[in-house]
């Protein structure tokens, strides 16, 4: 008997050590994603400004085709503005995806497993 | 260009930190008046392309269960791209494969080829990241309207929106579209030629600076390098997967 409670002993310990090792695992990958931080910035920043410049650009060209200056400048530099907060937005979201669940979880594995079930029912 | 390519001076005797991203014909070459010359820039594609080819052919030549040093390399960026297929498009992205993965090898062999010194930044050009984004952008239109013919473009219209706001919202939806090559392309671009840029300003410091002086923007500029070669595979990296996402747009159609 004083082998079994022993041996429960040593295999709680393991799981500790196991649960330690683990936690040290996802503090390190939350470590790397924070060093890319400057990265997740920059794609914001862009995103924006291209919707902006693009929005510009097009009403531009519109006024230079229509000679309306500066009808369509005005108006498609503000849906620009729209366009470019709205990549902003959803580019935000699908970094707080991509934070909220780490490679492997469970969510993942759910979200990947239903891509699979639509296809199939394509 | 990394480091220590104080060499090329431009006017003035300092070092220009743009001259690197300059464009010199090689093999002048004009095709109905379109100027097709070989420039250093292609050169420097077509030597990424033989590297990438020779690396990925000769270390799966063995073809050894248990891979040896290069093909484990080869086998983890094979992993590497279909794991972030199969997570970001499914099953059905796997067709496209080859394309993303061939994007994503000569991305990232054009922005690690910049890295070695005296070497040219092909992915420092807009126009050829431009080029790039434009082919994903217009290759995933045509998949999106050929898997769901004009019901794709009910993907322009967002659900439950009353329906005065729609016209605006449309329209808003199409122009941040559209914004998705010049976005793709231009963060590759900013990416790579402002590094290199900062590489160069620091390393004319280095030059400027003297024996003395020099050592504290050189000790800036060996933690930079290592910051730019990171940036190089995270750029590489960030094409391929939204190329990944585009794609899954074009293939599933829920945002």
């Amino acid at each position: 008997m004083r082998d079994h409670d022993d041996l429960k002993k040593r295999l709680s310990e393991l799981d500790d050590d196991i649960d330690q090792a683990r936690g040290r695992r996802t503090n390190e990958e939350s470590n790397r994603q924070r060093s890319s931080a400057i990265g997740y910035a920059f794609r914001l920043a862009i995103e924006l400004v291209v919707g902006v410049c693009f929005g510009g650009f097009v009403g531009w060209l519109l006024d230079k085709w229509f000679e309306t200056t500066p009808i369509f400048l005005l108006v498609f530099f503000i849906l620009g503005l729209a366009a470019g907060i709205m990549n902003v937005i959803r580019t935000a979201h699908q970094m707080q995806t991509e934070f909220s669940d780490d490679p492997g979880s469970s969510e993942t594995r759910d979200k990947s497993a239903k891509r699979d079930q639509d296809e199939d029912e394509d | 260009m990394a480091a220590a390519t104080g060499a090329d001076h431009g006017g003035g005797g300092f070092p220009d930190p743009m001259h690197q991203f300059e464009i010199h014909r090689l093999v002048p070459l004009k095709i109905f008046n379109i100027d097709a010359s070989f420039t250093n820039s292609s050169l420097f594609m077509v030597i990424v392309i033989l590297l990438i080819s020779l690396f990925l052919f000769l270390s799966v030549k063995s073809r050894s269960l248990v891979p040896g040093r290069m093909q484990s390399v080869a086998e983890i960026a094979y992993e590497f791209v279909a794991n972030m297929i199969r997570d970001n498009v499914g099953t059905a992205g796997m067709k496209y494969f080859p394309f993303i993965f061939t994007l994503f090898m000569f991305v990232l062999g054009c922005n690690i080829m910049g890295m070695v010194p005296y070497s040219f930044t092909v992915t420092s050009h807009i126009i050829i990241t431009f080029a790039l984004a434009a082919v994903v952008f217009i290759g995933v239109t045509i998949i999106g309207f050929a898997k769901h013919g004009f019901s794709f473009l009910k993907f322009f219209v967002p659900s439950g929106i009353p329906v005065f706001l729609l016209p605006l919202l449309v329209v808003i939806e199409v122009i941040s579209y559209l914004t998705r090559p010049i976005s793709l392309s231009v963060r590759l671009f900013a990416n790579m030629m402002a590094g290199h840029t900062m590489l160069k300003v620091f390393g004319s410091f280095v030059i400027a600076m003297g024996f003395w002086g020099g050592w504290a923007p050189l000790i800036f500029l060996v933690p930079f390098t290592g910051l730019e070669i990171l940036v190089a595979f995270l750029q590489a990296y960030v094409f391929a997967i939204l190329t990944c996402i585009y794609l899954n747009d074009a293939l599933h159609m829920h945002h």
